[in-house]
């Protein structure tokens, strides 16, 4: 082709209108005067004012205790289930590693299923699975939501170590465990650490699992974000919530992979 | 350990055949159904208006989903595979960025956009937002199976006097077709599957299956919202089993 360049339009196009442009403009919401709710308003007066500039929505996250538990228990919660969900999600990319290849075939397509499945059919089920609402159901549905992305990565990080490599620490000695803590685990640590990163953003932006099998006490950042902007109608602090929440997941990424790079 | 693995495995299928179970039983709360079996919640859901038309506004946007995001996917990818750029890491980090971000951070960015352009309510809006979250799914496949094309092949047709277009078109597409297919599947699947966005994005006349699902899971829970679960099921499963075939690996292949 001529111009390989003109190749790239059609996804610059979709990425400016559908990635760069909504998250300016969130940019900007974020730094607007909130709106005026009362009384017959325009669209605009109602969500924000037009052509204000402010931090106060930044002020309110920053200062009211409500935010920082919010902040808190995100933090939080997405401990917990990064934890639960990278355990059990190597064991399921063990099983993967150490099965026969149609059995690989098979596991492979019953971890990926529920990812094709309707996440409300998903959490559904959870919810008559795990009962009412509160922690425990929350902690169950993210992890099985997250499973099998870190199942699958793990997986195809532990292809990549040589069978014959464990087999040669076995007849040289080693207990299978001591095989699996000094040759396994150190070679798909790569996997693991794609794992961990990935959970870690999915978890802390978490909207769908506690929102929906969650009780007040479990709302997430995400959540309180949908609140903002559909229940009260406070666009501006909506999106302040999100630029912050951007911030500390932009952040917290940059970091593990500056980490990775200094000390791995 | 393995026991555990498999305890897993079951947990992660177990809400799918429950959901399955309880669309058919007879009972007006979320009770399996014993010795009795009925139709009546799937009865219920094709004779209500509301669910129907949700099934059909599901449908447009999801082909409309499938109509952006391929052809785009599939241009990137050629670009990306084929030729050399300078920025190339750049354009790939920047175009799998959605996939990464907080979704409701993205949804409220384009609520903030659509709320105030002609597009608000239109089916387009939100094929468009689920492009931003099939495209990249749909590069990532078809990088790997373009990746997989015997470069000797279209250097032949090359030689032959084939020109670039006819090299694509006759060499290159034929090859990754059942790439293509499955990722035309794919983005069905994500678009008829698509929640966040569309929470944000959809309004009275263009409500998806899932946005009509979303207020009954909170509030009204009825067997009725399983079998509405369960014919989503039934859309996207033959469509995973497809794309599952076309993609299989195949001798001859390199």
């Amino acid at each position: 082709m001529r111009s390989p360049r003109l190749l790239l339009a059609p996804a610059a196009l979709l990425w400016l209108a559908g990635v760069l442009t909504p998250l300016l403009f969130l940019l900007r919401m974020s730094l607007y005067s909130r709106g005026n709710v009362s009384g017959e308003k325009a669209l605009d007066t109602l969500f924000y004012q037009p052509g204000s500039w402010s931090l106060e929505s930044f002020i309110k996250i920053f200062t009211e205790p409500f935010y920082h538990r919010l902040f808190g228990f995100t933090a939080l919660l997405a401990l917990v289930v990064t934890t639960l969900t990278l355990l059990f999600g190597y064991l399921l990319g063990y099983a993967v590693y150490r099965a026969t290849p149609r059995g690989k075939i098979a596991l492979v397509l019953l971890i990926a299923l529920p990812k094709f499945t309707n996440i409300l059919v998903f959490v559904f089920g959870v919810k008559m699975i795990f009962g009412a609402s509160g922690f425990a159901p929350v902690v169950a549905g993210e992890v099985l939501l997250l499973v099998p992305y870190a199942a699958l990565t793990i997986a195809a990080a532990l292809e990549a170590v040589p069978y014959h490599m464990i087999e040669a620490a076995r007849g040289l000695g080693a207990s299978a465990a001591g095989a699996f803590w000094r040759i396994t685990l150190p070679l798909s640590m790569p996997g693991v650490v794609a794992a961990t990163v990935l959970t870690v953003l999915w978890s802390a932006s978490g909207f769908l699992g506690p929102y929906l099998l969650g009780q007040p006490a479990q709302y997430t950042i995400a959540v309180e974000v949908e609140r903002q902007m559909h229940q009260d109608l406070n666009w501006t602090l909506g999106a302040a919530l999100n630029v912050v929440l951007i911030g500390v997941l932009g952040g917290t990424a940059y970091l593990t992979t500056f980490l990775r790079r200094r000390f791995a | 350990m393995k026991w555990l693995a498999y305890l897993v495995l079951v947990l992660l299928l177990l809400p799918l055949v429950f959901t399955i179970l309880v669309s058919f039983t007879p009972s007006r709360y979320l009770e399996l159904p014993r010795d009795q079996w009925t139709l009546q919640w799937y009865r219920q859901f094709f004779s209500s208006t509301v669910w129907e038309q949700a099934l059909g506004n599901s449908l447009i946007i999801a082909s409309l989903t499938a109509a952006l995001s391929v052809p785009t996917a599939l241009a990137t990818s050629m670009a990306l595979v084929r030729y050399h750029f300078r920025w190339r890491t750049a354009w790939e980090m920047a175009l799998l960025l959605p996939v990464v971000l907080p979704a409701v951070a993205l949804a409220a960015g384009m609520l903030a956009v659509v709320r105030f352009t002609p597009l608000w309510g239109s089916h387009l809006s939100l094929a468009l937002a689920h492009s931003v979250l099939a495209t990249p799914v749909a590069y990532l496949v078809l990088r790997a199976s373009l990746k997989q094309v015997d470069r000797n092949l279209e250097a032949a047709a090359r030689g032959l006097g084939a020109s670039p277009w006819q090299v694509f078109r006759f060499v290159t597409l034929p090859l990754v077709m059942p790439a293509v297919l499955a990722v035309t599947l794919f983005a069905l699947v994500i678009s008829l599957n698509e929640i966040t966005l569309t929470l944000f994005l959809a309004t009275r006349y263009t409500e998806t299956l899932p946005r009509v699902i979303w207020p009954n899971l909170r509030f009204a829970i009825t067997p009725l919202v399983a079998a509405a679960s369960v014919i989503l099921l039934v859309l996207t499963l033959p469509a995973l089993i497809a794309a599952g075939w076309w993609l299989r690996p195949r001798r001859g292949n390199r």
